[in-house]
């Protein structure tokens, strides 16, 4: 594969099972050694996509290509170099974990020397012992994530397609994950396709993001890209008369009810950033003293939130 | 073809199936009652009822054979095993004749029984998607598949014959005072029959667990199965068909070659992309 080009190209995808669409045109591509995040409820699509770019799938119309191949023609080869961590990461329950982690070597062509190396540095790294004699159906449901994790890095793949991965474990055993995410990509240069419901861990590791809903793609870009065009962001405003600010305050909120913060004189209000001015006046006119007006900057939920107030108007918020 | 997949997949199979007990213990039961206890306990029922009846096996009609088994032809056991004195007769009739059906039963049921569990208990367990996301391909996944559920079918099947061997002839030495068994038509039934209803047995349980959606369903249709050789019980028992050496053959000819008919159409239907639409 050229360096140069992208380890995955969605262009124009779709879809369909039976009367069900569930990914609708999408497009979108992702580079080399970029953490991209897909961002969706239940029922957006993003693991029909992540199955459609690994080859389980063909598109009805559109096309993929992952790692240079197109993998409707090519899955076996584009599985070679892709590591997948599902969103149920069922383990075969009868095995050890180094066990299962052996049965996915082999089937990569590992050598069992290379394959016992690599066993125990990612079981060691997930916190589990690679010696360890129990059954995987023993294990917690967090461990059992740890090692279905490992299991996708085995074979150590250019491409990862995680489907939550982080969904079952504990707040350390995640930023562990989120860790090694960040690390796989900065420093292995590894790409990373972080199917997730967790904005915040989505602002933090992914480079750009695409939110879905129901097979369609809303938005695409990075934080700071989409943020202008995210249409309401929260701005924090300091008054003397907090409770009547609330009520002026009402008239402008977008999506949210501002709010009173802690410190008993700010208001929190999501609103378009053009109504700021406008809110001000209102609030001077009104005979709230404005001591200051400190606009936020919009979070990756501020955007999800914007992408998802967008619909029926039909439009899509692009980078 | 990948052979290192194909095993990784066989032996992962494989081990569990040796492990789980829910898939363990009926793959024992099985050819244990039918290989073991049936024969001791019909061998050692006709030696009480000859002891009490001392007459040759052609006078023993009417309702005193009717009442001690069931309705078995007493001219079918003496067509069947050429012998005609009561109580040797008898283990003869029972052990190479009457269990013979019933031995074919041992490769269909160990067969369907991890052959459900390789594709429709895998996607229960919902570690398929796990193994469709590998680059096996879907002739690999077949063939692994395929594998890892016919070697034990047959390893159980011969194996069981093996423990057979010895069971009839200890069962039978006090009455035959010589060691009767196999004969040439359970040679066939071990080598050729048994291996090929495996087969047949994986190939329409391939089908059959890769279109339904639970272990339970597939055992279900499954057990469809065992009707075949449920009829050619009765066929044996009741003098309509003799299970001799060339209807042994010729069964292993068609079974074999259904089975073979069957699972070239269970690797065009077994695609990557219908298991995985239907996760």
């Amino acid at each position: 594969m050229n360096p140069l080009e992208p380890a995955i190209v969605v262009d124009n995808v779709t879809r369909r099972f039976g009367a069900i669409t569930a990914v609708d045109g999408v497009s979108f591509s992702v580079q080399p050694g970029e953490i991209f995040g897909l961002l969706g409820h239940n029922g957006a699509g993003k693991t029909t996509l992540i199955r459609l770019i690994n080859g389980l799938f063909r598109p009805d119309s559109g096309q993929i290509h992952t790692l240079g191949h197109d993998p409707t023609l090519a899955g076996d080869r584009v599985r070679r170099r892709t590591g997948v961590l599902t969103e149920y990461p069922a383990l075969d329950q009868y095995l050890t974990p180094a066990e299962n982690l052996g049965v996915y070597a082999a089937i990569h062509g590992l050598d069992r020397a290379f394959s016992r190396a690599q066993t125990v540095r990612l079981l060691t790294r997930f916190g589990l012992n690679p010696d360890a004699k129990e059954p995987a159906r023993s294990l917690s449901a967090g461990l059992k994530q740890r090692v279905a994790l490992a299991r996708a890095l085995v074979h150590d793949p250019e491409l990862l397609l995680l489907d939550e991965p982080t969904s079952n474990l504990d707040p350390l055993a995640a930023r562990g994950v989120r860790d090694l995410v960040l690390e796989l990509s900065r420093e292995h240069g590894r790409t990373v396709l972080l199917s997730t419901h967790n904005l915040a861990e989505a602002q933090e590791l992914c480079d750009r993001v695409a939110i879905m809903w129901r097979g369609r793609l809303l938005a695409v870009g990075s934080v700071a890209e989409l943020a202008p065009q995210g249409g309401t962001s929260a701005v924090h405003v300091q008054v003397d008369a907090p409770e009547l600010a609330l009520e002026v305050a009402e008239r402008h909120a977008a999506l949210t009810d501002p709010q009173l913060l802690s410190d008993g004189r700010t208001v929190e209000v999501r609103l378009d950033r053009a109504d700021v001015a406008a809110l001000v006046a209102d609030l001077v006119g009104a005979g709230v003293a404005v001591e200051a007006v400190i606009p936020q900057h919009p979070s990756l939920e501020d955007i999800y939130v914007a992408a998802h107030s967008l619909l029926g108007t039909d439009q899509k918020v692009t980078a | 073809m990948n052979w290192a997949g194909v095993f990784a997949v066989m032996r992962k199979d494989l081990a569990t199936v040796l492990r789980n007990n829910g898939v363990r213990i009926p793959l024992l039961a099985a050819p244990i009652m039918i290989l073991v206890v049936l024969p001791i306990l019909l061998v050692s029922g006709g030696d009480a009822l000859v002891t009490s009846t001392p007459v040759p096996i052609e006078q023993l009609g009417g309702d005193a054979f009717e009442n001690a088994f069931g309705g078995l032809d007493p001219q079918s056991a003496q067509d069947a095993t050429g012998v005609a004195t009561t109580a040797g007769g008898w283990a003869v009739f029972v052990l190479e004749v009457f269990i013979a059906p019933l031995y074919l039963l041992v490769p269909l049921i160990v067969a369907t029984v991890i052959a459900a569990d390789s594709f429709a208990g895998e996607r229960e367990r919902g570690t398929l998607e796990a193994l469709l996301h590998t680059p096996t391909t879907d002739e690999e996944l077949l063939t692994a598949k395929f594998l890892a559920s016919w070697l034990p079918a047959t390893v159980v099947a011969i194996g069981g014959f093996a423990v057979y061997c010895v069971v009839a002839n200890a069962v039978a030495w006090p009455t035959l005072g010589r060691i009767f068994f196999p004969n040439t038509t359970w040679l066939v039934l071990a080598f050729w029959v048994a291996p090929g209803l495996a087969a047949l047995a994986l190939a329409v349980m391939t089908v059959v667990s890769s279109r339904v959606s639970s272990l339970q369903s597939a055992h279900q249709v499954g057990s469809l199965l065992v009707l075949p050789i449920v009829l050619l019980l009765i066929a044996q028992v009741s003098g309509g068909v003799l299970l001799d050496t060339q209807l042994a053959i010729g069964m292993g000819a068609v079974v074999w070659l259904l089975g073979l008919v069957v699972l070239r159409g269970a690797g065009r239907r077994l695609r990557r992309e219908t298991l995985a639409a239907r996760l």
